[in-house]
């Protein structure tokens, strides 16, 4: 036992100095004002109709973005995992290599594509720039879920007298959900706190709950950009927590 | 073949290439109603394949599946009367025992009250009752291997397949679910295919047996005339110890064996062929005299106790060793008349 406590040191160093302490500081700067007197002032901004409003809109954005991702993921990534449908198996790859590439220059680059389509920048656009940022992150874990999943499996379904569509329901979809769940979570996420992609695809006019904490941080307001940001993880803990017992 | 009503399932000159790679191989026998079929070969032979294609489940490159004299070659597997026991048992991880069992007959929508007395009644045939609402994955080998079973019966199936069914679990459990399959087939009356590489287990289950060697038929028999009679030079290897000598067929029903001329039944050959003499071990005659009934002579190698006989090894005057099994002794080195009934010489081909 000793022996592993060695080890985990290093990484109880790394928690407290880049994941506590921050959160500690972060704490601090929303519930303390400038002249250092407690405060739940910042907190309760929150309910200022105009934030709400962008809190709701941009967990909307999320949810849009991940279901787009679902259902466009999904399917590439069934198809890619059967091997019997002969495709091979590297073309993953280049469904997944989006991943290692920044967004800002994904989203450069979308903003450069959508423009020879003449499809102009605003919401229609900052929907297409999630999902087209955020696909690769549904796709990877939909596609090891699904590759686990033994034909043997599929098989037994059309034996017992399944169809394939049946089969494909009631067996593929219910055994991947460990695969959708951590989809979910790999988009969903990350989604709400996005703010560049935003701000690139419409101008600055559509504004996500992420800009707004990006903005008051950037303009010197860092409680009121602290407790926005607690209010972020809240939500960002509360899907984990409903999604983690999948 | 006989008459093509007798028969549930008939194979017919069935073919299965896998790009340029040939699995099967004019593939052909037939099914009686009720019949416990077991195919059998080594590993990579085409059996799983074989069971595959009759399930619904791979189409073959040629031939036919005749069902109850109606062609099913074409009828996906959801549609055939057929189920089948998964070599790894292939139990939906999300479902319970029950909703396992069930899975079949919610999708022929049976309803709730009749799915509930089958399912109770096939827990009680496999021996599982109470474990309804455990989760699949924590459930021993034999257990999922039952569950497998109850899964695929409670349709009511007319044949029923079984892949390498018994080959995961352990020796002792093995020789219980060998009886209990066959104590499940007499009660439900149906067909059931049964594959296996296992000999022993083939020849003490099966009403008839299929040999299947690199994709093609090799014999289909019951278990004692393969034994007793192997149809070619592969099957003599394949089954049981024997001693396999290469002969000349004479003429006037006698062969030239070890250097001598004896007498045998050389109907299916020619005179002038080549063919293989196939003696049991516990055929082989040994005397320490030589007279007329031991035409050969020979040298004794080894002698060993083996429990209920001795194993003898003699070298013949030709060169050749011969396997024998007798319950005397012979010391080494003492030369030895040998002898074989014409009755226990049994000739095969090298080819059917
Ligand atoms: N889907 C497939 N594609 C290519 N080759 C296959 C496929 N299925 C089986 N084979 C090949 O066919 C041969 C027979 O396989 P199988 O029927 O599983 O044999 P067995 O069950 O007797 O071990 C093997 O050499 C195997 O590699
Ligand atoms: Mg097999």
């Amino acid at each position: 036992m000793r022996r592993l406590s060695t080890f985990v040191a290093p990484y109880a160093i790394f928690m407290v100095i880049l994941v506590i302490l921050p959160l500690v500081i972060m704490a601090q700067y929303a519930v303390f004002d400038k002249e250092g007197q407690f405060t739940l002032h910042f907190l309760l901004s929150f309910t200022n109709e105009e934030i709400l409003n962008t809190f709701i809109y941009s967990i909307g954005v999320a949810m849009e973005t991940t279901i787009l991702c679902i259902l466009l993921g999904y399917p590439i990534a069934y198809i890619l995992s059967r091997k019997e449908m002969g495709f091979p198996a590297h073309l993953i790859t280049f469904f997944i290599l989006p991943m290692g590439v920044n967004m800002l220059l994904n989203t450069f680059a979308l903003v450069a594509v959508l423009d020879v389509l003449h499809i102009p920048l605003g919401t229609t656009a900052l929907v297409i720039g999630m999902v087209y940022n955020f696909l690769p992150f549904m796709v990877q874990p939909l596609y090891n879920s699904l590759c686990k999943i033994d034909s043997n499996l599929i098989e037994a379904a059309y034996d017992l007298g399944a169809s394939k569509i049946t089969a494909f329901f009631k067996i593929v979809v219910p055994v991947s959900i460990p695969g959708i769940v951590s989809g979910v979570m790999m988009v969903f996420m990350p989604t709400i706190s996005t703010f560049a992609i935003s701000e690139l695809l419409t101008m600055n006019k559509v504004k996500l709950f992420g800009s707004v904490v990006q903005a008051s941080i950037g303009s010197d307001m860092l409680n009121y950009g602290a407790a926005l940001s607690i209010v972020m993880l809240l939500v960002v803990v509360i899907t984990q927590v409903l999604l983690k017992d999948r | 073949m006989g008459r093509s009503q007798d028969y549930i399932i008939q194979v017919r000159g069935l073919s299965k290439r896998f790009g340029s790679r040939s699995v099967l191989h004019d593939v052909e026998f037939g099914i009686r109603r009720g019949e416990f079929v077991t195919i059998l070969g080594p590993s990579g032979s085409g059996k799983s394949t074989l069971l595959r294609i009759i399930g619904g489940l791979e189409k073959p490159t040629e031939g036919s599946i005749i069902f109850d004299g109606k062609d099913i070659t074409s009828m996906p597997a959801e549609k055939r009367p057929i189920n089948t026991v998964f070599q790894h048992y292939a139990l939906f991880p999300h479902l319970n025992v029950y909703e396992n069992i069930a899975f079949g007959l919610v999708m022929k929508g049976v309803d709730k009250q009749q799915q509930a007395e089958r399912i109770a009644e096939v827990l009680q045939i496999v021996g599982m009752q109470g474990y309804e609402n455990y989760d699949v994955r924590k459930l021993s080998g034999g257990q999922q291997q039952r569950v497998a079973i109850a899964r695929a019966i409670v349709n009511k199936p007319e044949v029923l397949l079984l892949d390498e069914s018994l080959s995961a679990l352990d020796h002792k459990l093995r020789k219980q679910m060998q009886r209990e399959l066959k104590a499940m087939h007499r009660q439900l009356g149906i067909t059931f295919i049964f594959v296996t590489h296992d000999q022993e287990e083939a020849i003490s289950m099966s009403d008839n047996i299929v040999v299947l060697q690199e994709g093609k038929v090799q014999q289909i028999a019951s278990p004692s005339e393969i034994y007793n009679h192997p149809s070619n030079l592969f099957m003599a290897n394949f089954i049981g110890e024997n001693n396999i000598i290469k002969i000349q067929v004479l003429d006037g029903q006698k062969i030239f064996l070890l250097g001598q001329s004896v007498e045998a039944d050389t109907n299916r050959f020619m005179a002038g062929d080549t063919a293989y003499a196939v003696i049991r071990p516990e055929d082989v005659l040994i005397s320490d005299a030589t007279s007329e009934e031991f035409p050969w002579k020979g040298v004794v190698c080894s002698s060993d106790f083996r429990g209920v006989y001795y194993e003898t090894f003699v070298q013949t005057k030709t060169g050749e060793i011969l396997q024998i099994r007798q319950d005397k002794e012979y010391e080494t080195g003492t030369s030895v008349g040998i002898g074989v009934a014409r009755n226990d010489l049994y000739l095969v081909g090298a080819e059917a």
